[in-house]
């Protein structure tokens, strides 16, 4: 009761005029990032950061939340479409989707999109309504180790679900990790790597580092790769009525693809994306008429557009309860909350009611927002589609680099973002993913802190940091996830080498 | 040849780290210091890519088949054109530097004509001056118009 009581007074926080523009400029925004393939939901974040340093810290993070959740809706439009998935997390939808619109089915495609995403949205946030106080309350007996053996077990997990090589996806963690180490430390007070400069001192700013590697990086792709030319058809309101016998067929994949969704979201890594391939390996599997899947089942459209967008709920709980983000627009959350002086984690509840109660209401409206956004008005999105990409990106760009230097005022930060971006372009072809990297550097310092204190605590015995129930059974798990992981490989060079 | 310059560009740049990690204090075990997690990192990173660049340059890389498809002649415009625009933009301004480096991204971008980009230019670059500026407060340089 406590905690409906609660949600309520979120309601009255998120209920000002300004908190609902922030929401709809959120949702608005959100769902055109999911819909134009050429802007990732985590450089649209970034870019629109220096944009939040004038407002309250609730309307910010209500609009940065409301960009996050609904590029997982408008993701699907283009999949079905276009057979070009906006988000990554869409890539599975255009299987069945397209198949649907090929068929005359659009209209209802984008209607059990937009339905199953709202039903497992609004689910997904009854679970982080009840399940982030829980956690928070548990957290609070956590300690250095305890928070060092998360972040590893965070990124032990993200390595392996990113990429399809799991050393080049911790390559670009310790990447990050170094990166992180750049500036002053925070344990010590000393300067690393700074090397006289005074623009370092501060260290990699994470906004900075977003906008290059996940903006900047796609910039360059849309300017200097070939693109197809995109057609775009009509959809008219009238033809968003799902027949009776596919709503029939849509309600248990919704709610199976919501399950999958919320306990992946609570997962580190791509969540999105994870959650949306087991819905729809899961609903090809149970399915009487597996046959049809590929062709326009509707199970193939309702079940990944519902796991994906339970999982976007799913990934807010451990950066509200705990402080950790395991994922690049998590971390540009956390990013959100630190300009705005409030650090999240166990105490964010009791703290900042306001902040946290507001946000969590904040979902359930945009929520309501995205539902409308995306059936009478899905046709205005699809027709965005047609702004041509040699237009729009380099308007990106501009937004890009006044966002940058608005961040500090310092050319310092152009010249890194350029860097980076240059870097990450090139990089990312050889199947180095940047999210490793992001989560790296956001999660270096929660990492350095938590050992290096943890260590102290126990007088440099790593034994008896192990033997702290909760911190030494997380880590246990980790070794266990590296050991599976790399014993495959190691396996088969030790054949190799035997047989040769 | 492409993932082998990327394999070997991180091996050096771990290589580099490591060199300054090195001379960062790494304490001990019951006390560590400033170099600790950096010199750990800066070990784990260097074998990591050592490995993998030694397995590019045995052609055994898992992305040796990628070919990247880039034009060359627009990479060097852009960079060029956004390199100018970083030195320029504190001397002649946000709206000037703005202007200049838009039109140059349009053109290369493969934007026809001359009115069109010269149009969005413009009214983009005091679109965003206007919103940074007067909007949000956030100071941008004046410069020649200031």
């Amino acid at each position: 009761m406590d905690i409906l009581k609660m949600l309520m007074d979120g309601f009255a926080v998120c209920f000002t005029w300004e908190n609902i523009m922030a929401c709809i400029a959120g949702v608005i925004v959100g769902t055109l990032t999911g819909v134009l393939p050429g802007i990732g939901v985590t450089g649209a974040m970034a870019l629109l950061l220096p944009i939040s340093f004038g407002m309250d810290g609730t309307t910010a993070l209500i609009m940065f939340a409301g960009i996050y959740y609904g590029a997982m809706y408008g993701g699907s439009t283009t999949s079905i479409l276009v057979n070009l998935p906006g988000e990554a997390a869409s890539v599975v939808t255009c299987l069945d989707g397209n198949q649907m619109a090929k068929k005359g089915r659009a209209g209802a495609a984008l209607a059990i999109s937009a339905i199953g995403s709202f039903i497992a949205g609004t689910i997904g946030l009854v679970g982080l309504t009840f399940f982030a106080p829980l956690l928070s309350r548990a957290a609070l007996k956590f300690g250095p180790p305890e928070y060092f053996a998360i972040a590893v077990l965070g990124l032990v997990l993200l390595t392996n679900l990113t990429g399809k090589n799991p050393l080049k996806s911790v390559l670009m963690v310790l990447i990050g990790i170094m990166m992180s180490t750049v500036g002053m430390n925070v344990v010590t007070g000393l300067r690393r790597f700074t090397f006289g400069v005074p623009e370092l001192m501060r260290g990699f700013e994470f906004g900075v580092v977003a906008m290059a590697v996940f903006g900047i990086n796609e910039l360059f792709s849309t300017l200097l790769e070939p693109q197809e030319e995109i057609k775009v058809g009509k959809v008219r309101f009238r033809e968003l009525y799902p027949t009776k016998e596919e709503l029939r067929r849509s309600i248990p994949p919704i709610l199976r693809g919501t399950l999958i969704g919320f306990f992946i979201g609570l997962m580190p890594g791509p969540a999105g994306t994870l959650s949306s391939f087991a819905s729809y390996s899961v609903e090809k599997k149970i399915s009487k008429h597996p046959e049809e899947f590929g062709h326009g089942a509707v199970e193939g459209v309702a079940g990944p557009e519902a796991a994906n967008n339970a999982a976007s709920s799913a990934t807010m709980i451990p950066l509200l309860s705990l402080g950790l983000p395991f994922a690049p627009p998590a971390a540009l959350l956390l990013t959100g909350f630190i300009v705005h002086g409030v650090t999240p984690g166990p105490t964010l509840i009791t703290r900042h009611p306001d902040m946290f109660w507001g946000l969590v209401a904040s979902m359930y409206i945009g929520n309501v927002f995205l539902l409308i956004l995306n059936l009478p008005f899905v046709g205005v999105f699809a027709s965005m589609l047609k702004t041509p990409a040699n237009i729009l990106m380099p308007i990106v760009m501009v937004i890009t680099f006044t966002g940058a230097y608005a961040t500090n005022n310092s050319i310092f930060d152009l010249v890194l973002l350029l860097i980076l971006g240059v870097f990450a372009y090139f990089i990312s072809k050889f199947g180095y993913s940047m999210a490793p990297l992001a989560v790296g550097l956001v999660l270096g310092s929660t990492i350095e802190t938590g050992l290096v204190q943890g260590l102290i605590i126990c007088n440099g015995n790593f034994l008896e940091l192990m033997s702290r129930p909760i911190a030494g059974s997380i880590l246990a798990f980790a070794i266990v996830l590296v050991l599976i992981t790399f014993a495959k490989p190691i396996k088969r060079i030790l054949m190799h080498s035997k047989e040769s | 040849m492409g993932e082998k310059i990327a394999n070997g560009f991180l091996f050096a740049l771990s290589t580099v780290y490591l060199i300054f990690a090195r001379q960062l204090a790494f304490g001990s075990l019951s006390y560590p210091k400033g170099g600790f997690i950096p010199q750990i990192t800066g070990w784990a990173a260097v074998i990591i890519s050592g490995y993998l660049f030694v397995k590019s340059l045995l052609g055994k890389g898992d992305s040796k088949d990628v070919k990247v498809q880039i034009d060359w002649k627009r990479f060097a415009a852009l960079m060029f054109s956004i390199v100018v625009y970083i030195v320029l933009l504190k001397p002649v301004g946000y709206i000037v530097s703005t202007v200049l480096v838009l039109f140059a991204v349009l053109k290369i971008g493969g934007v026809k004509g001359w009115k069109i980009p010269c149009v969005i230019s413009l009214c983009t670059s005091v679109f965003f001056y206007l919103v940074f500026k007067i909007a949000l407060s956030v100071p941008l340089p004046a410069g020649i118009i200031g």
